[in-house]
């Protein structure tokens, strides 16, 4: 009998995710598209964002304002806790839908629109009960602005946190600016926001952005914790009020702009000192600095600086889809292990190709691995062993023997017609 | 040694009447770099005797059997010995009271599983702490120690930390019961220190667990939330464990009177992330080959790694999707009762010494079937890495 097994962690990795009350085929108790919301047998509500037609979570204004209506049921029902997660294998929320930021000229519009979205937030953070968002995966933009309108973050180790508004020209739009100079150091909070980067869960946990990091297998268990209020809640310090005194920050603001002036002009880059404004000006209170950022990012999301990037954001995807056709290749030969063909060699080994590296010497074989281990090392940080295994990947092929079981051959010798017509 | 003489004292043939001795043992110590000669040697089985040594981690001790059947069935040898050891502890430290009180002192009752093993036969169980195993017990690949690995099959197949408590607390009674009926005393010989210390029951059982009592332990390997706990683990212990292999030729020869006969054998490899699941596979395999049901198996002893670990093997044969995709089999291959699986307990009362297990499996595995007048049985086990192993055993 003919059979194809398929092995048994591929079989399982979909169950991975925990889903609480959905996971043997429980079915949402509510109307809405993007949303499902359900109890688990702890009287604990989970709601969970799989946003229709779509493999990756964004934030658009339906999402949220079926939210408002799940928010409504969730009052009404006053359950133990709430969970918000999202239910798709790529991650929490990529971010606002930016689709529906495109082209809009009115920034009263903007301002109504966006006014809507904090309402939703701000209702979310107003519950009554303890809530804690689940986050694996992305989780930039709006939707760490979701996350941070919970009382708990718990991450899961691959999870990735940022605020990359600044790269469209913008800067959070839904309440992040004030959350996050509230929850953490504003100094820190104002950082991450000016440079767009993104944060591994350990790095989270030590700014204090989120409660815990753990593993699939035990989000039962922190959730759990979170609802009996027994998970130890990262709690701004002292520190945070004091530097966003009035002294604190008319001594910092300063210091900011000028730093900022140095790498992003105010003349071309109007965003990021617009943030540095917003925080100088208001960071004292919650209520006027939410208010300043909805006109603050209506004012950036219509000007030039902001659509010009946010269409160069798009014509990038569109680049990224027509390149994203799949290649089921896996194993590649790189001939000539000079600097092109050695580096080239390394990436493809690193993104999981199995590599074999032809030179008819030794030595710039052995050069190529070296700048491979130092790439791997910047690259990979503490990624032990994505490393170990990407130099696995990795093969010197000194007879070239590598090419017959190939996929693709890249040829990289110096440019002499000699030695292309040898190769 | 404590174990082997007593077997080849009973036997009709002389010890170096055997063709061959294989042991297997994961952690060898560097003194005996070759464990099964020195035990050929010890044993007096004389100095013409060839032995070497397997290691396939939580499979050693079944490796031995399994290779010592096939050199028979082919024919090439007719009498062999096969065992399975493990002492991760340094022997002078056995012998060395103060070191021993040291090392007592040092990391404090709770945190040292020394556990006297009486199996088939028994070596001195010595004090060993925890710590130093921790890398033996870490897979390289994917930086997951045993223990995690047992977490992910819990999650993967949602065993409750309760369930699991409830196994080990059954497990625990069941092994009590075992010792208490003399059920084990066809293959647990009593071991006689060189200070005149007589140790005569293996010490780990713990009859007076529940699953109230086992559930204030806190996680081993995962805190906070992990299920995987010291009390529904295996325990870390020394041991040891021989059995012997003959052809037909060699029962008619020395008029041997035989206990069972193996089968069919089969190993199994998968992701080391979820390694206790590897039982699944080769023994699917050996049912597929012979064209047995699950339910075919008179008695099952499915090696207790870990309580989550079990439940998890349990939990997949049972699921219809996991079963299709993963098994390569129409549909569920069902429910194995608790009455046909590790009858008298296992691992989590009377320890997991790796080198040795797989072995006592096989030998408990045919006691059993002859008390409860069973024909067909399955050992399997766990292997860590990422494997698993399986011999079907028939009793005659």
């Amino acid at each position: 009998m003919e059979e194809t097994r398929i092995p048994a962690l591929d079989v399982l990795g979909r169950r991975n995710l925990e889903l609480g009350p959905f996971v043997d085929g429980g079915q949402s108790v509510g109307p809405w598209v993007h949303w499902k919301l359900r109890a688990d047998q702890d009287g604990i509500v989970w709601l969970l964002l799989d946003k229709k037609g779509t493999s990756t979570n964004t934030l658009s204004e339906d999402v949220l304002t079926e939210l408002d209506a799940a928010l409504t049921t969730i009052e009404q029902d006053r359950p133990r806790a709430l969970v918000i997660r999202s239910a798709k294998q790529s991650g929490f929320i990529a971010g606002a839908d930016i689709n529906e930021l495109r082209g809009v000229t009115d920034p009263t519009k903007i301002e109504a629109l966006i006014a809507r979205g904090h309402g939703v937030l701000d209702r979310l953070d107003r519950l009554p009960l303890p809530t804690v968002a689940v986050i694996h995966g992305y989780c930039l933009g709006g939707g760490l602005e979701m996350a941070l309108a919970c009382d708990h973050r718990i991450a899961i180790d691959d999870a990735s946190f940022g605020f990359p508004e600044v790269l469209l020209g913008l800067h959070p739009g839904l309440g992040g600016t004030v959350r996050l100079s509230r929850l953490i150091n504003p100094v820190q909070a104002m950082t991450m926001m000016l440079t767009g980067k993104t944060l591994r869960p350990s790095a989270a946990k030590t700014l204090g952005i989120v409660d815990a990091v753990t593993q699939e297998r035990h989000v039962i268990g922190a959730i759990k914790a979170a609802a009996d209020r027994s998970l130890k809640l990262h709690r701004p310090g002292m520190l945070v009020g004091l530097l966003n005194s009035s002294p604190a920050r008319a001594l910092l603001a300063p210091r900011m702009r000028r730093e900022t002036e140095k790498r992003a002009p105010r003349r071309f880059y109007p965003a990021p000192h617009a943030l540095i404004d917003l925080w100088a000006e208001h960071g004292g209170s919650a209520a006027a600095m939410q208010k300043a950022e909805i006109s603050s990012f209506a004012r950036l999301l219509v000007s030039e600086t902001a659509q010009n990037l946010v269409r160069v954001f798009f014509l990038r995807n569109n680049l990224k889809g027509l390149a994203s056709g799949t290649w089921d290749g896996k194993r590649i030969h790189v001939i000539g292990a000079g600097a092109m063909g050695g580096d080239i060699a390394a990436w493809c080994a690193w993104h999981g190709f199995t590599v074999s590296l032809a030179d008819m010497k030794a030595e710039p074989i052995g050069g190529a691995i070296k700048r491979a281990t130092e790439l791997y090392g910047k690259i990979g940080r503490d990624n032990r062993r994505r490393i170990r295994d990407s130099l696995d990947r990795l093969i010197p092929d000194l007879r070239g023997e590598g090419v017959t079981s190939a996929d693709l051959i890249i040829e990289a010798v110096p440019e002499a017609l000699s030695l292309k017509q040898k190769v | 040694m404590q174990c082997g003489r007593p077997l080849l004292l009973r036997q009709p043939f002389a010890p170096d009447a055997f063709d061959q001795v294989i042991l297997g043992c994961v952690n060898v110590i560097a003194d005996e770099m070759n464990p099964a000669r020195v035990a050929a040697l010890r044993l007096g089985m004389g100095e013409s005797m060839t032995a070497f040594t397997v290691q396939i981690n939580c499979g050693s001790g079944m490796q031995s059997i399994d290779t010592a059947y096939r050199y028979i069935r082919e024919g090439v040898m007719d009498l062999v010995l096969a065992g399975g050891a493990e002492s991760l502890s340094h022997a002078p430290l056995v012998f060395n009271h103060s070191a021993v009180e040291w090392y007592a002192r040092m990391f404090g009752a709770r945190n040292i599983w020394a556990r006297l093993v009486a199996l088939l036969g028994v070596r001195p169980s010595f004090f060993k702490p925890v710590i130093g195993l921790e890398r033996g017990l870490t897979d390289p690949i994917t930086d997951l120690n045993m223990g995690q690995t047992a977490e992910l099959v819990a999650h993967l197949f949602h065993i409750s930390r309760r369930q699991a408590d409830e196994y080990a607390a059954e497990s625990q009674r069941r092994l009590a019961t075992a010792q208490r009926e003399g059920w084990l005393a066809a293959e647990v010989e009593p071991l006689f220190a060189r200070d005149g210390t007589v140790f005569d029951h293996d010490d780990g059982v713990r009859p007076d667990s529940t699953a109230d009592s086992l559930a204030k332990l806190k996680p081993a390997f995962e805190r906070p939330w992990g299920k995987v706990t010291a009390g529904n683990s295996s325990q870390i212990t020394d041991g040891a464990s021989w059995v012997i292999l003959a052809s037909e030729g060699a029962v008619k020869k020395h008029k041997l009177q035989p206990k069972a006969v193996i089968r069919d054998s089969e190993w199994s490899a998968l992701d080391p992330s979820i390694m206790g699941l590897g039982p699944l596979f080769c023994s699917t395999e050996i049912l597929k080959r012979q064209k047995y049901v699950l339910g075919d198996i008179e008695l099952w002893e499915l090696n207790e790694a870990f309580a989550a670990q079990v439940l998890g093997c349990l939990a997949a044969w049972e699921d219809d999707e996991f079963c299709r995709k993963a098994l390569g089999l129409s549909s569920a291959a069902g429910a194995i009762p608790r009455d046909r699986l590790n009858t008298d307990g296992g691992a989590i009362g009377i320890g997991h010494p790796v080198g040795a297990s797989g072995n006592r499996i096989v030998l408990h595995l045919i006691n059993a079937m002859h008390r409860l007048g069973l024909k067909r049985g399955i050992a399997t086990e766990c292997i860590g890495g990422g494997q698993g192993g399986a011999m079907l055993i028939e009793a005659v």
